[in-house]
């Protein structure tokens, strides 16, 4: 079973890599790989072994890109010369990345809930499930 | 795939077979030992001390960056792209949530993601980085599998993209819950969504061990970032022929 896990994710990895090169498609092999596997999902329910072999494939991610980064050996003079701007790039982007991110989620909600609260006065049309509004403020 | 030279008989100690394998393997494995020593905080971060570690090791026994990937650092790299694509699972177990709050979920990750690109872009050419370095920092959010492809296709340095994108994710996990907090984010759902898209893998990690829930979210934050911004960063480059 791992073998025929690991031939699905080399299909869809090839499938993706052949039409980046083939078609010219602006996106990497393995993203396209991403997302004809994500399609294939949603028409074929993905089984239980399956699901366990992309475990600790995913589990183990961040040792993947250790190779890649070591290639910044190759940039040490550029890291020299830039880290202010990579530095101050890095934090202060992640802050407004994810205030940015948070504050349009939750505006969006409330929006959402408000417009969604006048619709339940009006009708009881089964649409509301859509615009159903997540409880902000949720905790555990 | 394993790239061994078969001419040398009595290969020097550098050149031992797989010898770098061991090496990426090992010097992850310390930094997962010594996360664990410090109580798990997110600056003790295993890719952050393997990376260094390895580079230590390759700067002092004089080998270059070739012979590393060809002494079985290669190898490791090679799994990066059926991971990449085993990343669909996650995101597949986690749609139901975008079904339930598709608008507010994109629009936070389209608005998040702009920003991240934004606001490093800007601020790196602000404080005189080369055009090359700030289009490596624009893919700096994106989880690093994703990250390396773009930034080679945007004209950026894929080694450094990888490297980036690690730096991000450890100052995105670490700054989080603080700067959310300070935001008046009290939703799991919303510090998930945004610790996903700005500090990808990394974040999401750090977000599952606190809530499950805002771990989901986390998931689903990252992989429609780094779906979003493959699609649309090359795109806008392009038009603005950088």
């Amino acid at each position: 079973m791992l073998i025929r896990n690991f031939l699905i994710l080399l299909a869809f990895l090839f499938a993706g890599e052949i039409i980046h090169r083939v078609l010219r498609v602006p996106l990497s092999g393995p993203l396209i790989g991403m997302v004809l596997l994500l399609l294939a999902m949603l028409f074929r329910k993905p089984d239980e072994s399956f699901q366990a072999t992309t475990r600790p494939l995913l589990a183990s991610l961040a040792l993947l890109f250790v190779p890649a980064g070591v290639g910044m050996v190759n940039h040490v003079d550029l890291l020299q010369r830039y880290w202010l701007p990579v530095l101050v790039a890095t934090v202060v982007g992640a802050i407004a990345s994810l205030l940015v991110t948070a504050w349009t989620m939750q505006l969006i909600e409330r929006i959402q809930q408000s417009a969604g609260a006048e619709q339940e006065a009006g009708d009881a049309s089964p649409v509301v499930e859509l615009s159903k509004p997540i409880p902000v403020g949720e905790q555990q | 795939m394993i790239g061994v030279n078969p001419n040398s008989a009595f290969p020097a100690l550098t050149e031992l077979p797989l010898l770098w394998l061991v090496a990426t393997l090992a010097a992850f494995q310390f930094g997962v030992w010594l996360n664990r020593r410090c109580g798990g905080i997110a600056v003790v971060n295993p890719v952050l001390i393997a990376m260094a570690v390895l580079i230590a090791a390759l700067l002092i026994s004089g080998t270059d960056y070739a012979a590393y990937m060809s002494g079985g650092g290669s190898v490791v790299g090679a799994v990066l792209g059926p991971a990449t694509v085993a990343l669909a699972v996650p995101l597949y177990n986690n749609l139901h949530h975008l079904r339930r709050a598709a608008l507010p979920i994109v629009a936070g990750v389209l608005a998040g993601g702009m920003t991240a690109v934004t606001s490093a872009v800007g601020l790196a050419l602000w404080l005189g980085g080369s055009v090359e370095i700030a289009k490596t920092l624009a893919v700096k959010s994106v989880t690093a599998p994703i990250a390396i492809g773009v930034a080679d296709q945007i004209g950026g340095l894929a080694s450094l993209a990888a490297a980036f994108a690690v730096l991000t994710g450890v100052a995105g996990t670490v700054l989080s819950i603080a700067v959310l907090d300070r935001g008046g984010i009290k939703s799991w759902k919303v510090r998930g969504l945004a610790t996903g898209v700005t500090a990808h893998g990394q974040g999401t990690a750090r977000i599952l061990s606190l809530n499950e829930t805002g771990g989901a979210f986390a998931s689903l934050g990252m992989g429609l970032n780094a779906l979003f911004t493959a699609l649309w960063l090359p795109a806008v480059v392009a038009l603005l022929v950088l």
